[in-house]
């Protein structure tokens, strides 16, 4: 780029004095020899001097701030209106949750393993569950990534309409997602305990913990990193412990504990995974009693 | 001297909070403070007001979404670190909200600008001269594409920076010199026609 041009594209914030000081004065030198930048600095300062005199007369005269802004300005908002707009989130959210997919991506997950475990049970035979018990969290992770995205979430319009802090939507988000995959594994369970396939917590343990887990982890970053990363995070992770798990079934262990244990109902990682999805869903919680008022919106992150 | 995105943001956040007396205002207003509130509406709530209307088309529905800015404003003054100018951060506010109304409620406010425009002061017969001068520069700058009047007004009527522009605008600070020099291009035909 020659001089001139990097000189030309400072002209206008020369004008308007927003350029650093070591620059301002890098431009006025060049100016003072250069007749060509010259002319092209009046041509924006005529440009400059024209526009306010049209769009100032916008503003006006500025009216009062509302009675509704200084009544919120004066009393903050309480617990109770916090505990209502996550609320009213979840509520918004029967868009996605009945049309949108979420409820048809956990449905057919939870109705798929309830077929096969009716068909195969789960004792005699866990392995042939294998590629069900890897599906299922990645149907609920997929499911939840992109369909709280930017783009799909009717919540996240909300948010932009009315100023709602980050805590709260994390919370009815969790509440919402974490929710549903239990109440619908509670329900496929229930099934298959009613038709004596297997004990009432076979199946809500063996796949509540990967499911809660992976969709509360999703969740939450989906609202940071967006559907890809979230969902990429979320898959890998999944990937990691698949192949921990392939690796010691053909008795190559490649670490001190059995990973196949996962595939147990009483399998020591299935708790451990239900145990950090309820923390999640209590950290949100707690975020939510502390932050609830004054946090960033997150569309002025 | 190191200009780069980084750079700038790490001077900002160190230079803000003392240089930038608006920072200490959106303190005041994150542990409840009302007068800096008022405060701040003064300062900024002209600008503001010009920019949503420009963006919206229509005064009174500019007047409705800036009392939700300043309402974002309130419950999001905690969360303000300082990583940009007050000023920046309050117009990313407007325009989030700005999009925001227009997806929402735009077949609620069809009516365009120059109907809107009730509490502008009268013209005096002098100016009327001048009002001709003004109308033909609105037609010119009607013709501009959307996005390049309004990178115009960023910079030569709020005064934001390259790198503010851009971070309003949420496209690269390269994209930002591109508009406006597309839109120098258009206006200096129009100037030259003038002439």
């Amino acid at each position: 780029m020659r001089m001139s041009d990097h000189i030309l594209d400072e002209l206008p914030f020369y004008i308007n004095d927003s350029l650093p000081l070591e620059l301002y004065e890098q431009v006025e030198a060049h100016l003072s020899g250069c007749q060509s930048c010259r002319n092209e600095l009046a041509e924006w300062e005529q440009i400059a001097h024209l526009i306010p005199e049209d769009i100032q007369q916008r503003s006006g005269v500025l009216p009062t701030l509302s009675p509704i802004v200084r009544n919120r300005v004066r009393a903050p908002q309480t617990f109770i209106q916090d505990l209502q707009s996550a609320l009213g989130l979840i509520w918004v959210q029967r868009v996605i949750i009945l049309p949108g997919g979420v409820l048809a991506s956990v449905a057919l997950a939870v109705a798929l393993g309830v077929i096969a475990t009716a068909r195969f049970g789960f004792q005699s035979s866990p392995l042939l569950l294998t590629p069900l018990l890897i599906l299922v969290p990645c149907i609920a992770v997929i499911a939840i990534g992109f369909i709280y995205s930017e783009e799909t979430d009717p919540a996240y319009e909300v948010l932009l309409a009315i100023p709602t802090p980050t805590a709260v939507l994390i919370f009815s988000r969790l509440t919402l997602a974490l929710g549903l995959i239990t109440g619908l594994s509670f329900l496929g369970s229930l099934l298959l305990h009613f038709i004596g396939v297997s004990q009432l917590n076979h199946l809500v343990m063996a796949w509540l913990g990967p499911m809660l887990l992976l969709s509360g982890l999703t969740t939450i970053l989906v609202l940071y990193f967006g559907p890809f990363i979230a969902t990429g995070i979320s898959l890998t992770l999944w990937t990691a412990t698949i192949v921990l798990l392939v690796t010691e079934i053909e008795e190559v262990s490649m670490v001190n504990f059995s990973v196949v244990r996962l595939l147990y109902p009483d399998g020591w990682l299935v708790f451990s995974q239900l145990i950090i999805a309820a923390a999640l869903w209590f950290l949100g919680w707690k975020l939510f009693i502390h932050d609830g008022h004054g946090s960033t919106n997150l569309d002025e992150r | 001297m190191d200009y780069s995105k980084e750079a700038v943001k790490t001077n900002w956040r160190m230079a803000n909070k003392t240089a930038d007396p608006d920072f200490a205002l959106v303190r005041a207003i994150a542990h409840g403070d009302a007068r800096a509130m008022d405060k701040l509406y003064t300062r900024h709530g002209p600008g503001l007001l010009a920019y949503l209307s420009s963006r919206l088309g229509n005064r009174q529905w500019a007047e409705e979404v800036l009392q939700e800015v300043m309402l974002a404003v309130w419950q999001g003054a905690g969360g303000f670190r300082g990583d940009s100018r007050v000023r920046t951060w309050l117009m990313i506010i407007a325009r989030n909200r700005a999009i925001n109304a227009l997806k929402r409620d735009k077949s609620l406010h069809d009516k365009p600008l120059e109907d809107g425009t009730g509490s502008i002061p009268a013209q005096s017969d002098a100016g009327l001269e001048h009002n001709a001068q003004l109308d033909e520069l609105r037609s010119a700058l009607s013709k501009l594409p959307d996005e390049q009047r309004e990178t115009l007004e960023l910079v030569f009527i709020h005064g934001l920076s390259n790198l503010e522009t851009a971070a309003v605008l949420n496209i690269p600070a390269g994209t930002v010199k591109s508009r406006l020099f597309r839109a120098k291009a258009r206006l200096r035909e129009w100037l030259e026609e003038k002439e």
